[in-house]
C-alpha cells in the first residue's frame, strides 16, 4: 500500500533522472497539481509533465521514457507511470507548452529540485485549450493568482490567445 | 466560502495545500465507493422459491431453443 500524500518529490526525482539522462532536454510540472500552487486545494487525480523531448521523432523519446522509468521501478497503467501510487503524465511540448517548460520556475519540494510552470502560463494553456474546466480554471487563477499581468498579456499576445469573456 | 477565505487558502504553503489535495483525493474515493456501493444497498432480498419458478420457466428449454424464442421475439 503507497504512502498516502502526493509524491512530488520522487515526481520531480524521476524527471531529473530523464533529464540526467539526455532522454529529454528540460521539463517542469503543469495541470492541475501546478495551478493548485497558485490557488486553493482542489482535486485532481494525476500529476501531468510536460518535457521537451530530446527525440524529436513522432514518439517524441517516449518508448525511451518508458523504459528509463521502468528501471526506476515505476509501474504503468495505460498512459500513466504509476509514482508511489500516484499517476503521472509524460506529456512532450508542442510551442506554447515548450515555451512554459523554459521559462518555469525552479521549486524544492521535500529536498528535491523540481521545475513548475508560472501561473500566466498556465493561464494561457488553458485559454489554448478552452474546455469548461479550463475556462473555470482560469477564472480561478485570475481571482486567486498573484500574477504578473503584463507578462499574461504578452504570452496570451504572442500566442495568439485571449482569455474567455465572463 | 467567500473569495476572501478562497484566497486565503490560495495563500498557504505549496506543501500544505498539496497535502489537502491529497485529503481531498481520498474523501472521493471513499464517495465514489459508497456511491458505486449504493445500488447494492438499495438491492431487496425478493420474496418466492428462485429454484422453483426458474424451473418452472425453464423445464426442457436449451440455450438453443430460447435462442430461437428469443430471435422469434426480435
Amino acid at each position: 500500500m503507497p504512502e498516502p500524500g502526493i509524491p512530488l518529490a520522487e515526481v520531480f526525482a524521476a524527471a531529473n533522472s530523464l533529464r540526467a539522462a539526455g532522454i529529454i532536454v528540460d521539463y517542469a510540472l503543469g495541470g492541475a497539481l501546478a495551478a493548485v500552487r497558485y490557488t486553493e486545494p482542489f482535486t485532481t487525480y494525476d500529476a501531468d509533465v510536460f518535457f521537451i523531448p530530446a527525440d524529436t521523432g513522432l514518439s517524441a523519446g517516449i518508448p525511451a521514457i518508458y523504459a528509463h522509468l521502468e528501471k526506476l521501478g515505476h509501474s504503468f497503467e495505460r498512459e500513466h507511470t504509476i509514482i508511489r501510487g500516484f499517476p503521472v503524465q509524460w506529456l512532450a511540448t508542442h510551442a506554447l507548452t515548450e515555451e512554459a517548460v523554459r521559462e518555469a520556475l525552479p521549486i524544492e519540494f521535500d529536498g528535491v529540485q523540481g521545475r513548475i510552470f508560472r501561473a500566466e502560463h498556465l493561464i494561457a494553456i488553458a485559454a489554448s485549450v478552452g474546455r469548461l474546466k479550463d475556462r473555470a480554471r482560469i477564472e480561478q487563477m485570475l481571482e486567486q493568482a498573484e500574477l504578473d499581468r503584463p507578462l499574461l498579456d504578452a504570452i496570451l499576445a504572442r500566442h495568439h490567445l485571449s482569455l474567455p469573456q465572463k | 466560502m467567500t473569495a476572501e477565505m478562497r484566497k486565503k487558502l490560495a495563500a498557504l504553503p505549496y506543501a500544505e495545500k498539496l497535502r489537502r489535495v491529497a485529503e481531498l483525493i481520498a474523501f472521493s474515493r471513499r464517495f465514489r465507493t459508497a456511491d458505486a456501493s449504493r445500488p447494492l444497498v438499495t438491492l431487496q432480498a425478493g420474496t418466492g422459491d428462485y429454484v422453483k419458478i426458474r424451473d418452472q420457466l425453464f423445464t426442457g428449454e436449451t440455450v438453443d431453443s430460447l435462442f430461437e424464442q428469443a430471435k422469434a421475439v426480435e
